[in-house]
């Protein structure tokens, strides 16, 4: 075989095990939408050493549909884990184990006991975004928002 | 000791055959990665990276052959190290900015690769688009959506044995797969329809506009029409939620 084709299907195939794992492992909601981008890259890298084997522009041409739908993806998740974040305050994927039905008997959510008694990591701050503008004027009612929410782990 | 075996297998690696080639990189790949994620190793970084680095350098040798172009192969390694080293610290990162931070990592040594396989607009546009664009809006939604630094449901991971196992075992199948003796390509798949390579244009940009709007010109229109849903799509669900919160 083409020995650039091999290369690049090799390095694709090494990249798109590290997004599927990640993709399983990981809990943040980002961090596993990040793992999906990674998976796509793989994927053009392909379609990329395949064109590139073919002499034709076919594999290029894919990959540019493939940055034209990765973008549109990130802009709906990203609006979407914002929505999820202040409805729950919270982007851990576990919390959402309760979308099942409630008489299919799914398995019990794992509680880290081993995390709650481990002491706390030293907090890192990091810059966040200062609200800007005015407080809007609320009439009256203040539709109730549920803050407090139970994290799992 | 790991280190020696493993020294001592790579020099005999060639009577050894292909179940060694493909399998203990990756295992020394899987074991480096459980060492990183699970629980009671994830403080101590020494035996995790060991083994990565060993996976990575025992992965090179076996790939490694005498004969290749030098300055492509030493390019590749170094777009491919930087890559895969990208990749491993995204999933093993607890902290989202700076697992966003390793991924553009990735994408720029991708854009390398591309462009090593003659493929420069979209070498370029990659990164405009990821590196310009979507790592920007990431970085944005992390620091909206964060609490102070890395929080627990970052530092502790979902059935990282299983997962990674499996891993490993489907990146085996995989590469195994990819040493199989394929077809050559022959002309006639090469050849395409309306857009044939000509002598003159290999590489060159106005080449990929006249497969993009000869071959491809519906996908085009479909492309177009989808970024416009998606723009829409995004600011209704960003009314909704402001409204839902009042």
């Amino acid at each position: 075989m083409n020995p650039q084709l091999e290369n690049s299907l090799l390095i694709g195939g090494v990249l798109l095990v590290f997004g599927i794992v990640g993709f399983l492992t990981r809990r943040n909601l980002i961090v596993m939408f990040l793992s999906v981008e990674l998976m796509l890259q793989a994927v053009a890298l392909n379609l990329i050493g395949f064109g590139h084997a073919h002499c034709n522009y076919h594999g290029q041409s894919f990959t540019i549909f493939i940055l034209t739908v990765a973008a549109c993806e990130a802009a709906i998740a990203l609006m979407l884990f914002l929505a999820i974040y202040h409805r729950r305050k919270t982007l851990d994927v576990s919390i959402w184990y309760e979308l099942g039905e409630v008489d299919v008997h799914l398995a019990e959510p794992q509680i880290d006991k081993e995390a709650m008694l481990s002491e706390p990591e030293p907090v890192q701050q990091f810059p966040g975004l200062t609200p800007a503008g005015l407080e809007p004027v609320l009439d009256g009612q203040i539709t109730s928002e549920r803050e407090g929410v139970v994290t799992r782990a | 000791m790991l280190i020696m075996i493993a020294i001592s297998l790579a020099q005999h690696a060639a009577e050894l055959g292909l179940p060694v080639i493909i399998g203990l990189p990756i295992l020394l790949g899987v074991v480096g990665y459980l060492f990183a994620v699970v629980s009671p190793f994830r403080r101590r970084s020494a035996p995790a990276s060991i083994c990565l680095l060993a996976a990575a350098i025992c992965a090179w040798w076996f790939w490694w052959r005498p004969g290749q172009p030098p300055v492509e192969s030493v390019l590749f390694t170094i777009f491919a190290a930087m890559m895969l080293a990208g990749g491993c610290g995204m999933q093993v990162e607890a902290n989202p900015v700076y697992a966003a931070l390793w991924f553009a990592l990735v994408i720029l040594s991708t854009c390398g690769l591309f462009l090593m396989q003659g493929a420069a607009f979209v070498s370029a546009a990659t990164l405009i688009v990821y590196a310009g664009a979507i790592i920007v809006t990431f970085l944005f939604v992390i620091m909206l959506a964060s609490q102070s630094g890395s929080s627990v449901y970052d530092r502790r991971f979902r059935n990282p044995f299983l997962s990674i196992t499996m891993g490993g075992l489907l990146l085996a199948v995989l590469i195994a797969l990819f040493k199989q003796p394929m077809p050559p390509i022959s002309r006639e798949q090469a050849a395409f329809t309306l857009s044939a390579p000509q002598a003159r244009d290999m590489d060159t940009l106005a080449a990929l506009g006249r497969s993009l709007f000869a071959d491809h010109l519906w996908s085009v229109e479909l492309a177009g029409v989808l970024l416009v849903i998606a723009t829409f799509g995004s600011i209704l669900i960003a009314r909704q939620s402001r409204e839902e919160r009042g």
